[in-house]
């Protein structure tokens, strides 16, 4: 079989050209037949005529037998003869004369019926031979039988004794005659075992052809019929197996041809609408892939507009406390210059402006971390996720955006508990639904936004309940509804104007909702308005939570460490301002600070000073912070105890794994000045930079 | 061994296979028309008594200046023998011969008996002149001659001693111990009306008994029998030896001979003892103007007096020659045309008559008794 190598006949059914299978058996069958039938006729034959010949010459030799018998017997009464007619009377002596006579023509008989066989010139020589002697014989025992009757006894017993003479002449040709004969019939023995010796070849050259032509005929239907059935069979197997390349060879007989054939056509069939299947499977995954990248791109479009939306209500939330921490920082700044009120007592001056402003700034702050904290990217890694802690971030981030607008976001009983989920994508659910509510609840005019007959204003009220170990929140607004509930969950369908919404925001919160074990419905409530409610497993509250209380006691602590001869610090920080910002906070600590801006100033003061605590920043130019605590966990692991990331950048990649093994590891920026000297106390009197 | 080659043909050398024969071949007459040595002209052997060849070599003389002669080569082999040892050697190579269809012999019953086999075996015809023993009858398809039977010549020979022999005349019955006589006795036997002639003798003798103690012991048997006549059923030699002591002993007793007795055989200056023996032949030379001419015509080629024996090869010499003109070149060609005479064919024209064989190969033919010393005088 040659796979891949397709013969054209083949593929064509070229029938026309080949033999017929069954009329090459037939001609070979027949062939054998015959060939067998005229070796079985030429031993039938041979074994019929040896048979005839050797019942001829066992015929011949028990006639002669007999004959020789005769001639034998007879010639012993001719002597048993003259030997009684010595001593008889006359009459009793002329009946055994005529005796002697009949006896004597018996033999002469018995000797020419000799005459007429088949004898070879030696043989027929000899033969007149004995019937010479025996008339010498007969002519001497005549005489002495005469002698005899004439009462001569005496000559009658000299002719008797020369007759014997004669006898064992007669005996000696006609032994000789019989030895002749016998080495005939020996030359016939000869001749038939010859001819028995032809037959025996001639039956072991008929077995020989036989099985030759036995072997000749299976070695024909192995390769015409058993092999090619092996071939097709191994293709088939190939076939089957995937490999639609195989061919079969065109074959000889015109069955098998028309069987290869077919078996190629088909395998051509198979492997055209193979390719076929191919070229379209790459064709639906390349739009599959399309799909996806587009998909990507709406998803990736969508959380563009999600944080458009949401950095443009960051900025109003930032620009109100932004404006109050400019306003009071200013007012702050004329009153120092004695441009102000005149109000110069600090304490005074700490109350009206510098309280206000701090306020403002906390406020800034705290939205800041809640950004941060819903634009971190995370594993889906489900773990206990606190349930009101998550919508609190939403509600802090959106919280303004309803109140600019005259809404209400509102959450009541919302249950403690902890659900199974992951924090990022269950802080999507929310905002999704809350910001399509904002989106529908906008949709109302302004002017009916004020408050209905209880005074209160329309908007968004999330309420929970905890059933078992499921959660159920409800998120129930006061807008016009849904137009098409059953819908609102599939990818793309929207209802907003263009630009402003993909469709896939709720999509992918149901997916997600899925993905938490849970569902997340859509319906409208009966007095108004579109209800949306998110079932979710509840979660074993302590598993995979930082504890708290590991973090350790701050005021001792601190207490401790302002009390003694101040700690060695070293400040790594590529800002100027920050770095000073440090060096005021540690003043307090009384500690000996060491500054580097760079990672590699630090490696220098590490090398040449003892530090007992670090405080490092992640970006830097050159090698990051991270770089260098790596390199210390190898080189010096005891200072690695007393190391605190001081960054800004809580949602890096690189640092998620680290976050994840050592949450104490870091303080976020901004800082609260309290928890920056406690954590930089702690480390300090106990070189212990980290809970775990 | 005397040569009597009248011609000879160098071509005949390579169609003889054997280096035996041809010292034996005592007579060959070359072909009667053109084409001498031609392997594929036929053959015509005579192997008999020189008188028989005689015979032989005026057929085919006298066919080569026929009218229609036909093409044929003859080879003539003088084999007299009593005895089968010699027939059979002469047999021998002339079956040897490429073209022989015919072989014309031998001179009697034993040696012809013994031969027969061999020329049947080799699809030659054998026509034996005057074999009579009866056993002939049996020797083959191919075996032919120109008498009957001994049991015909044995009644004809009873009917002589009957007819000749006054009622109680003793018989001395002795007889040569092979073939011919031991049949010609039987048949003797079975016709003779032996309580009117009754055997007072019955002794057989052999070819080579003609030792004087043998003869003497004879002699003594007849007289001690007191035979009136002796009936002679043996050959010539023999008798030649037994005649003049048997005068001498019991006087001028009748004796009849067989037809082995012909004057052919006789000795060329007969002893006075022959005289008045009786002895059958098959041809009266005298019965037709035919026999006489061919008598005058042998006389004149031969110098010498033909008998029966002489008549009967002379026609089976022509008939095979008969046989090769009608087309036959091969023995069993040959076999066919004389089984067709008297039957599809009319009986072949022979001298001494018209010749046609028995389903045995035998022809019926008659007796004639004659006597020696008064030939003119014989019936």
């Amino acid at each position: 079989m040659t796979p891949g190598a397709v013969g054209e006949e083949a593929l064509a059914g070229g029938g026309s050209t080949g033999v017929s299978l069954r009329r090459r058996i037939l001609i070979t069958g027949s062939t054998i037949a015959v060939f067998v039938a005229l070796v079985v006729a030429v031993l039938l034959l041979l074994s019929l005529a040896a048979r005839n010949q050797l019942s001829a010459v066992t015929e011949d030799f028990i006639e002669e037998q007999r004959i020789a018998d005769r001639i034998t017997n007879g010639v012993m009464r001719q002597l048993a003869a003259t030997s009684v007619l010595r001593s008889l009377e006359a009459e009793v002596a002329d009946g055994f004369r005529r005796d002697f006579q009949e006896m004597g023509d018996e033999v002469h008989g018995e000797i020419r019926r000799y005459l007429f066989r088949d004898l070879s010139p030696e043989e027929r020589l000899q033969l007149e031979q004995m019937a010479e002697d025996h008339q010498r014989m007969e002519v001497v025992a005549s005489r002495a039988l005469d002698l005899f009757r004439r009462g001569l006894i005496e000559e009658g017993e000299s002719a008797r004794e020369a007759m014997f003479d004669h006898v064992l002449a007669f005996l000696g040709s006609t032994g000789a005659f019989l030895r002749m004969r016998e080495g005939r019939m020996s030359e016939l023995r000869a001749r038939q075992r010859e001819t028995f010796r032809w037959l025996y070849v001639g039956s072991g050259l008929l077995m020989i052809s036989l099985v030759g032509g036995g072997l000749a005929l299976a070695r024909m239907l192995h390769h015409r019929i058993a092999r090619p059935l092996e071939d097709l069979a191994g293709a088939t197997g190939q076939i089957g197996a995937g490999d639609l390349s195989v061919r079969l060879p065109p074959a000889r007989d015109l069955e098998l041809q028309t069987l290869t054939a077919g078996f190629n056509r088909m395998a051509e069939s198979l492997q055209r609408a193979a390719d076929d299947l191919e070229r379209r499977n790459d064709e639906l995954s390349g739009t599959l892939e399309a799909l996806r990248t587009t998909q990507a791109e709406l998803i990736q479009a969508e959380k563009l507009s999600a944080m458009g939306r949401m950095t443009a209500g960051l900025a109003h939330e930032l620009n109100n406390p932004l404006a109050g921490v400019v306003g009071y920082a200013q007012l702050l700044e004329e009153e120092l210059d004695g441009r102000g009120t005149g109000v110069v007592d600090p304490a005074a001056l700490s109350d009206h402006f510098l309280a206000p402003l701090l306020r403002e700034a906390e406020r800034a702050q705290h939205l800041v971390r809640s950004f941060l904290h819903f634009s971190r990217k995370s594993e889906t890694e489900l773990r206990p996720v606190s349930l009101e802690e998550a919508l609190q971030v939403v509600v802090s981030m959106r919280q303004g955006a309803f109140r600019q607008a005259g809404l209400r976001l509102e959450l009541r009983q919302i249950p403690g508990c902890h659900v199974r989920a992951e924090e990022q994508m269950l802080q999507g659910i929310f905002l999704n639904v809350v910001n399509n509510a904002l989106d529908a609840l906008q949709s109302i005019p302004v002017q009916e936004r004020t408050g209905g007959a209880d005074g209160s204003a329309p908007g968004l009220t999330v309420s929970g309940a905890q059933e078992g170990d499921r959660v159920l929140l409800r998120f129930e607004d006061d807008g016009p509804g849904l137009d098409q509930p059953d819908r609102v969950f599939e990818p793309f369908y929207t209802t907003k104007a263009v630009g402003e919404g993909t469709g896939l925001g709720l999509a992918l919160s149901h997916r997600f909702a899925s993905t938490f074990g849970g569902e997340l419905r859509a319906e409208n409530r009966r007095s108004g308005g579109a209800r949306f409610t998110l079932e979710l497993q509840v979660a074993d509250a302590g598993a995979g939570m930082v504890d708290e209380s590991e973090v350790g006691p701050t005021t001792p602590l601190l207490e401790r460490v302002t009390g003694g001869a101040g700690p060695r610090i070293l400040v790594v920080e590529d800002e100027e301002p920050l770095r000073d910002l440090h060096l005021k906070l540690l003043h307090r600590l009384n500690a000996s600070v060491f500054t580097a801006g760079t990672v590699r100033e630090a490696r220098r003061i590490l090398d040449e000073e003892e530090v007992d605590v670090i405080l490092c920043d992640v970006k830097m130019p050159g090698e990051s912070g991270l770089q260098l605590y790596r390199w210390l966990a190898s080189n010096d692991p005891d200072r690695v105890r007393r190391f605190l990331f001081v960054t800004g950048d809580v949602g890096a990649p690189e640092l998620r794994e680290l976050s994840r093994e050592r949450p104490g590891l870091f303080l976020h920026k901004p800082f609260n000045i309290s928890e920056y000297l406690t954590r930089v106390a702690a480390l300090a009197a106990d070189g212990v930079s980290a809970p775990g | 061994m005397p040569a009597d080659r009248r011609t000879t043909s160098t071509p005949w050398s390579h169609r003889l296979r054997r280096r035996s024969l041809p010292f034996l071949i005592l007579a060959f007459v070359g072909p009667l028309t053109s084409g001498c040595g031609d392997p594929s002209t036929p053959v015509l052997a005579g192997a008999a008594t020189p008188s028989f060849l005689n015979g032989i070599r005026l057929a085919v003389a006298e066919q080569r200046v026929g009218e229609a002669p036909v093409q044929v080569d003859t080879i003539l082999v003088p084999e007299g023998s009593s005895r089968s040892a010699p027939a059979l050697a002469v047999a021998q190579d002339l079956v040897a011969l490429p073209g022989l269809v015919a072989v014309v012999g031998h001179s009697n019953s034993v040696a012809s008996l013994a031969t027969s086999q061999v020329y049947n075996a080799a699809r030659v015809v054998q026509i034996a002149p005057s074999s009579s023993a009866s056993l002939y009858s049996e020797a083959g398809p191919f075996s032919f001659r120109m008498v009957p039977p001994d049991h015909e010549q044995g009644a004809f020979l009873a009917g002589v001693v009957a007819d000749s022999l006054s009622a109680g005349t003793r018989l001395a019955l002795l007889f040569v111990n092979d073939d011919y006589g031991r049949g010609l006795r039987g048949a003797v036997l079975d016709h003779l009306d032996t309580e009117r002639h009754p055997v007072v003798l019955d002794l057989p003798h052999t070819e080579g008994d003609v030792q004087p103690l043998n003869v003497e012991h004879t002699l003594s048997a007849l007289a001690a029998s007191q035979a009136d006549a002796l009936l002679w059923l043996g050959r010539v030699p023999p008798l030649s030896a037994l005649l003049p002591r048997l005068r001498e002993r019991v006087g001028g007793i009748p004796v009849i001979g067989g037809d082995a007795v012909s004057r052919a055989a006789l000795p060329s200056s007969p002893d006075p003892s022959w005289d008045g023996v009786l002895y059958v032949d098959f041809v009266d030379m005298d019965a037709t103007p035919e026999l006489r001419d061919f008598r005058r015509r042998f006389q004149d080629r031969f110098g010498a007096d033909a008998s029966g024996p002489e008549v009967l090869a002379y026609d089976a010499a022509g008939l095979v020659l008969a046989a090769i003109g009608s087309g036959a070149r091969t023995g069993e060609e040959v076999r066919r045309y004389l089984m067709s005479l008297g039957r599809a064919r009319p009986p072949y024209p022979g001298v001494s008559g018209p010749v046609s064989f028995g389903d045995s190969g035998d022809m019926d033919r008659g007796y004639v008794l004659r006597r020696i010393g008064d030939l003119a005088g014989m019936p």
